[in-house]
């Protein structure tokens, strides 16, 4: 056999053993991921960062070959920000037979669909942190709550602004809704150890413009320090309407007040010097920040927490799967036996509970973006 | 006190101002349009664009987002309030309420889900008098809001396209037997409208923030204050967005954040119980 003719054998027989792999691999069936996440109405802007999340972890399954071999296909469905919404859209999902699916993180949408996840019995990962769907209330043994629940953060908000702020002058500022009103009661538990008590604690509407009634009794009842529960556009106005009227205290605000996409529409001289309350901060981890760097060079904009730990999701998900098949009760076995599994947004450990993170990191900003000032306060 | 009416009285010029505009096609077209948030939604997304996005000055950047929105007007007309017409209401109200989810959706599809911003007229400037800080941009809408009632209310009752669409609102019938050309003179109701939903749209936005979904709790208040003023009636639409707005903000000063929109909307009710038509009684009510 001349030398030609053998480089020829060996290119066919390399291209007939790549066929028969990529044949085997694409006869396998896929393996289909629910996501029911809002991309229209008011948590459309909240939620973009967590489809992302998945997309890039699905990605890069599929880069590696996909989950013991088979390829992951999304399945996709709108809440439209709203309850009826987002238990339709979760139904809708069902009846495409997810193995998982990566649901809202908003907590009233998620309380809805509290019956449909029992009775669907899939595995159903959630960043919805309110108190109410802790494990032990709802009874579902299929719920994965992938972020720092409500019970933990507003805590640390507040141990924050006592020890390292060093003031008893806290205040609260919150939406009147039932995530809000989990951050207020958690506060409130601080301070009542301690025996102490918020010097004044106000209430908005979600879709309220003008804050300066609430901001005005804030300092009036002397707040040095005020803990901000809010989305995104609630933030902008509240940071906004306080530097406005000259109010001296500082602002301690949830995590949608220090998002990439919350800060860019605030004035740099505006938001500077604002605490933020996150469960991690990728960008800044020498673990995680290939991985931060990598998002931003997908999606063009900065990661933030709440994509790292939809991404964990999936591939805690793909762990599972890997280990215990596709059958939903095997799945859900497997996820409830996970001690610790540290991801890029946060710590899990879901055994006995369902309540995955744990971690809190306090944000602080300066020139427009966030630096971390203190982890787990 | 000071700060809190200022604060009150400046929200109240924005109900006032997206008021006017809503009310304006009630009065002279009889159409309810529940899509006239999205209007304003689209008014300060056009300035986001041309303002913030592009780099127009902020001057320029308005006048094109009111041309854009009264462009917006137009395309209603013909698409959406001409096919309806001779329709019973509730099939106005049914397709605008639908349009206004599509152009929610719509919005979110071309500009994407996240808050964007557009600077206020002066930065954010502000001077103080007697402890009252007064932010310039706040004073604007202020007089911006008290300038655009009184041309509107001069253009309506004193001069002839006022007058013509004044017999447009009262007998559409009559008037294209005297000549008047009707679907003209609402092709101007429909863009003037759009027009006040642009300039609303871009002054609140410096305000508040820009979303696919912001107009929609301005427009509730609107239709809050049009129901409170006297259905149609401009004048009353724009008193009822003031005294909104001052009741809002005094409630949520002096008596509790937390039931402000309930005692201001009981306040409401009460009126309406005294007087059922609304504090401004309106003349052509009777027949939308």
């Amino acid at each position: 056999m001349t030398y030609r003719k053998s480089i020829t054998v060996i290119v066919l027989a390399l291209a007939i053993s790549l066929a028969a792999v990529a044949g085997a691999s694409a006869a396998k069936p896929q393996i289909t991921l629910g996501v029911v996440l809002a991309t229209s109405g008011p948590f459309a802007g909240g939620e973009a960062p967590l489809l992302n999340g998945t997309k890039m972890a699905v990605a890069d399954l599929n880069a590696k070959g996909g989950i013991a071999g088979r390829h992951v296909k999304i399945v996709f469905e709108d809440t439209g920000s709203s309850q009826t919404g987002a238990v339709n859209a979760y139904n809708l999902i069902l009846s495409k037979k997810p193995v998982a699916v990566m649901d809202t993180t908003v907590s009233s949408l998620v309380l809805a669909q509290v019956p449909v996840i029992a009775s669907g019995g899939v595995p159903t990962f959630s960043g919805a942190a309110a108190v109410l769907l802790r494990r032990d209330k709802t009874g579902l043994n299929n719920l994965y709550r992938i972020r720092t629940p409500d019970s933990i953060v507003p805590r640390a908000a507040t141990r924050f602004a006592l020890n390292t702020l060093k003031t008893t002058k806290i205040g609260v500022l919150y939406e009147n809704n039932v995530t809000g009103e989990g951050w207020h009661q958690a506060i409130d538990s601080v301070l009542d150890a301690r025996h102490l008590k918020a010097v004044d604690e106000e209430t908005y509407a979600g879709t309220d413009v003008d804050y300066t009634p609430q901001l005005l009794r804030l300092k009036n009842a002397g707040a040095k320090a005020v803990i901000v529960f809010g989305d995104p556009a609630n933030h902008v106005i509240i940071e906004r309407q306080r530097k406005q009227l000259g109010l001296q205290f500082d602002l301690i605000v949830s995590n949608a007040g220090v998002l990439a996409t919350t800060l860019s529409a605030i004035p740099s001289d505006v938001s500077e010097g604002v605490y933020g309350t996150v469960d991690s901060a990728p960008f800044a981890q020498p673990a995680t920040k290939a991985w931060a760097a990598r998002y931003k060079k997908i999606f063009g904009i900065d990661s933030d927490f709440s994509a790292a730990e939809y991404y964990d999701g999936v591939m805690m998900l793909a762990k599972a799967i890997t280990r215990r098949g596709t059958a939903a009760a095997a799945v859900v076995k497997q996820l409830n036996s996970i001690r610790i599994y540290r991801g890029i947004g946060n710590i899990y450990a879901f055994a006995g509970k369902g309540d995955g993170g744990s971690g809190v990191v306090i944000l602080k900003v300066h020139n427009g973006s966030v630096q971390v000032f203190k982890a787990n306060p | 006190m000071g700060q809190i009416l200022f604060s009150g009285l400046t929200i109240g010029c924005i109900y006032a101002l997206v008021a006017l505009g809503f009310t304006l096609t009630i009065s002279t077209a009889g159409i309810i349009n529940f899509a006239y948030g999205d209007w304003v939604t689209y008014g300060a997304l056009f300035g986001a664009t041309f303002a913030t996005s592009l780099g127009f000055p902020l001057g320029a950047a308005l006048v094109l987002s009111v041309l854009a929105s009264a462009g917006i007007g137009f395309v209603f007309q013909w698409t959406v309030f001409r096919p309806l017409e001779g329709r019973h209401y509730l099939s106005v109200i049914a397709a605008t309420v639908g349009l206004s989810i599509a152009m929610q959706s719509a919005a979110t599809i071309i500009w994407g889900p996240y808050p964007r911003a557009i600077a206020p007229f002066f930065g954010y400037r502000s001077f103080t008098i007697g402890g009252v800080v007064i932010l310039l941009h706040s004073l604007l809408v202020i007089v911006l809001t008290i300038v655009l009632i009184t041309v509107a209310h001069i253009l309506l009752r004193r001069t002839p396209t006022g007058v013509r669409l004044q017999a447009t609102a009262q007998d559409p019938e009559t008037a294209r037997l005297m000549g008047i050309r009707v679907w003209k003179m609402r092709t101007v109701v429909y863009c003037t409208s759009a027009g006040l939903a642009g300039i609303a749209g871009f002054l609140v936005a410096p305000l508040s923030i820009v979303t696919p979904t912001m107009g929609f709790s301005l427009m509730l208040k609107a239709f809050a204050a049009t129901i409170l003023g006297g259905w149609g009636n401009l004048s009353g639409a724009v008193f009822g967005g003031l005294f909104l707005g001052v009741a809002e903000s005094l409630v949520a000063g002096y008596v509790s954040t937390a039931y402000k929109d309930a005692i201001s909307f009981g306040i409401i009710i009460v009126v309406l119980i005294v007087a059922p038509q609304g504090l401004f009684r309106e003349r052509i009510s009777q027949k939308i």
